[in-house]
């Protein structure tokens, strides 16, 4: 009797517990939900400020590019997500082609939305630019001597070259790009020049790339801008400059950020207003300026420190091409040991 | 004789009540996981592993072993050094290192490596300070390389080794080695002949621990910039975006891990054997003077300063300049996020033990200890690889219940309870 009673007890606590797990994201009829890989801080301003505006609350999650579609996947029809937003057209292009997104027919994104930073079939769309350029040490004397994202794979560069790991996405977009430009064979030969160049073992991120350069231990890195911008806002002394390779050739690499509405969106209108606004003029100044990157609309200004930066030619190939080519992308850094 | 048996399985069936139900319930929830990605060798992603095993595959192979043997020798050997310190000798600052040396534990193994390379980088405070001296302007060393990789995460696993030593040394008494000396035997000797030997069930079991902990490591090796399988399993999934080929390659490390639970559960049993430890206490101890009680006192200093009190002082200065420079974003929020999180899965996890062991408790038929085991077998396994395992069944079976469950379970607290 006595034990029956303990054990009543002791489920009941178990049952307690398991039931005041955090409730799911629960939406309403005001309501969109977000799957976002694009970090917290550089979205929940501008969620905030499109529910003061009209009143439509936007609830989100953020996580891992890979892990969030797995999940909107596993899903299915049930997922509580009308819009995946992530960093990285290879990632927007794996969506797109694992069929989790919807043909979105909304001419206002496309007017505000270049072509060449869309999806062929407008599945997903670029809400920011990002520029993956040269950025070297001003103290090494190289400055005349850049031209090119292919020239630092010859012999002068030797012991000077500071890049990121392989391992992420941005430098398989970049490779990939590469692939689309000159064929496999040509760019094996760049990246294998790169590797050889390499002052450092690759590191984990862009900002310890660029310190690696402060300090001299490498002369130039390959990096986003806006890393740059983040490690000069803090440390303005630092004998760094931008340079835009590829000018008179294909353009500066450039990828986007941005966003598309799921297959099985339960607030499907809800969701394309909310892109519509986001890649409007308003939402637009912050959208690139909260991280100083690049508007994906025209007619928007640049954050005074990035318009600093001066203006640049970029690729104009479609960025959906690095998704498609990104497996090809790792595998060619792979064969040249690029860690 | 089969009649009979049949009767007992019925019997069996018919006791099959609500608390067999729950321990079936979790061990099922560790079980499927690991047995979806068992399950995925049968389905090879040819092309990727082809490639993979072509190019990096022999290099991570090789650098886990390197890290995994690097970290077993240099924890053994401070794990064994201060549990035989702590729990033998006596010496000034004993009792204040005996509890000292477990705090490394607390900081993960990621945030070490993120403090270490912060402070020991090229553009580190150790690094431009050494530049500044006559003749070293250009001179610089490379701390992502295997030593330090190496000595980053033995400070933090070293731990696991120490707890069990000192508790095996502590439990053995004195009797052992009073009668070892009786036979002329030193101190050196008692150690290394009687109290080594006996404590061996306990360092090896702290041993299969920390090897799990490496295995399963991801963070700190990425910050590092040090490929190992865990790096494979992550390519595959978020380069290659193949969920099958992760599952692939997170089977060789789900085999690895329950090779050594098995290595743990034989040393385990062992244990019950030595222990006689009612003979203890300070009478028994080693009492170290002069020097070597400095010596002692300064390792074991040197100990918990390198790998506890420097690297939080050095995450406390950054807190403050960032306070100073600019207000802290939201931590408060994230704080609390931390907390609710923590304390959900302590609440969760305990609930889930209690369970557990009352159920062993009541009735410790075969079958119940059969089905606590497996609930147990988690923390043997790489979060990463747990994530795959969970991942893929949602994605085989796009029924709704089997989706509704998915996304209603939180994921977080699932790795907890496995963990």
């Amino acid at each position: 009797m006595k034990e029956e009673k303990m054990s009543k007890r002791i489920i009941s606590v178990v049952m307690l517990v398991l039931m005041t797990l955090p409730a799911y994201v629960a939406a309403g009829d005001d309501t969109v939900v977000v799957y976002s890989a694009r970090k917290e801080h550089l979205i929940k301003p501008l969620f905030e400020q499109y529910t003061d505006a009209t009143g439509v609350e936007v609830k989100f999650i953020t996580g891992k590019a890979g892990a969030l579609l797995e999940r909107i996947k596993a899903e299915g029809a049930n997922t509580p997500a009308d819009i995946f937003m992530t960093v990285d057209a290879g990632n927007l292009w794996q969506a797109a082609q694992a069929g989790v997104l919807q043909s979105t027919g909304s001419a206002r994104l496309e007017e505000n939305v270049p072509a060449h930073l869309r999806d062929l079939e407008n599945r997903w769309f670029g809400l920011s630019v990002r520029a993956r350029t040269l950025v070297y040490n001003t103290e090494a004397g190289v400055a005349d001597k850049l031209t090119t994202y292919e020239d630092l794979a010859t012999r002068q560069w030797q012991s000077k070259l500071v890049l990121r790991t392989s391992k992420k996405v941005y430098n398989q977009s970049l490779v990939a790009s590469l692939i689309a430009q000159h064929g496999v064979e040509k760019a094996e030969v760049t990246v294998r020049g790169w590797v050889e160049n390499l002052a450092i073992d690759p590191t984990s991120n862009d900002t310890k790339a660029l310190k690696a350069v402060a300090a001299g231990i490498g002369d130039v890195a390959i990096v986003n801008t806006y890393y740059f911008g983040r490690l000069m806002k803090k440390s303005p002394d630092l004998p760094l400059a931008i340079f835009w390779p590829n000018q008179q050739s294909t353009g500066v690499h450039v990828n986007v950020s941005g966003a598309g509405v799921t297959k099985y969106a339960k607030h499907e209108d809800a969701a394309v207003k909310l892109l519509e606004w986001l890649s409007g003029v308003e939402a637009q100044e912050q959208f690139a300026g909260l991280n100083m990157e690049y508007p994906v609309n025209e007619r928007v200004d640049l954050h005074p420190v990035v318009e600093k930066w001066g203006t640049f030619s970029s690729n104009s190939m479609n960025v959906a091409k690095y998704g498609e080519l990104q497996a090809e992308a790792i595998k060619l850094m792979d064969r040249v040991g690029y860690k | 004789m089969f009649n009979s048996a049949a009767r007992h399985l019925r019997l069996r069936l018919f006791r099959l009540d609500l608390f067999q139900l729950s321990a079936l319930g979790l061990a099922g929830i560790v079980v499927v996981p690991i047995g979806v990605i068992l399950y995925s060798v049968f389905q090879p992603e040819r092309e990727i592993l082809q490639h993979l095993l072509d190019t990096v595959l022999p290099t991570l192979l090789l650098n886990t072993l390197y890290l995994s043997s690097g970290v077993l020798v240099c924890t053994a050997l401070l794990g064994v050094s201060l549990g035989w310190l702590t729990g033998a000798c006596s010496f000034p600052g004993r009792r204040f290192f005996s509890w000292a040396l477990t705090l490394p534990m607390a900081i993960p193994a990621y945030v070490m490596a993120f403090i270490f390379i912060g402070v020991m980088d090229f553009t580190g405070p150790v690094q431009t300070a050494m530049r500044t001296i006559p003749g070293f302007e250009r001179s610089m060393f490379e701390v992502r390389s295997t030593p330090f990789v190496i000595a980053v995460i033995s400070m933090t696993l070293y731990p696991y080794v120490y707890l069990l030593s000192r508790s095996a040394f502590l439990s053995q008494g004195r009797a052992l080695s009073e009668a070892a000396r009786t036979l002329g035997v030193g101190n050196w000797g008692v150690f290394w002949k009687v109290a080594l030997p006996v404590a061996r069930p306990w360092i090896v079991s702290g041993l299969a621990l920390v090897l799990m902990e490496t295995l399963a490591d991801f963070g700190a090796v990425s910050i590092f910039n040090f490929n190992t399988l865990t790096t494979a399993i992550y390519k595959a999934w978020f380069g290659f975006f193949s969920l099958q080929a992760a599952a692939q390659l997170s089977s060789l490390l789900v085999l690895f891990a329950l090779a050594l639970l098995g290595v743990e559960a034989v040393y385990k049993s062992k244990m019950r054997y030595y222990a006689n430890a009612t003979l203890g206490g300070e009478h028994g101890r080693i009492v170290l003077k002069g020097w070597k009680s400095l010596a002692a006192c300064a390792f074991c200093s040197a100990v918990v300063g390198i790998a506890f009190f420097l690297p939080v002082a050095q995450l406390l200065y950054w807190v403050v300049e960032g306070a100073l420079n600019r207000e802290l974003p939201n931590y408060l929020s994230q704080t609390g996020q931390a907390l609710f999180l923590g304390i959900g899965a302590a609440l969760l996890i305990c609930s889930c033990a209690v369970l557990l062991s009352y159920i062993k408790r009541r009735s410790p038929s075969p079958i119940n200890t059969l089905l606590c085991k497996i609930s147990t077998v988690g923390y043997a396994l790489p979060g990463t690889v747990l994530a795959v395992g969970i991942f893929l069944p949602g994605r085989w079976h796009r029924s709704p219940n089997c989706c509704c469950l998915m996304n209603r379970f939180p994921i977080s607290m699932f790795c907890c309870v496995t963990d």
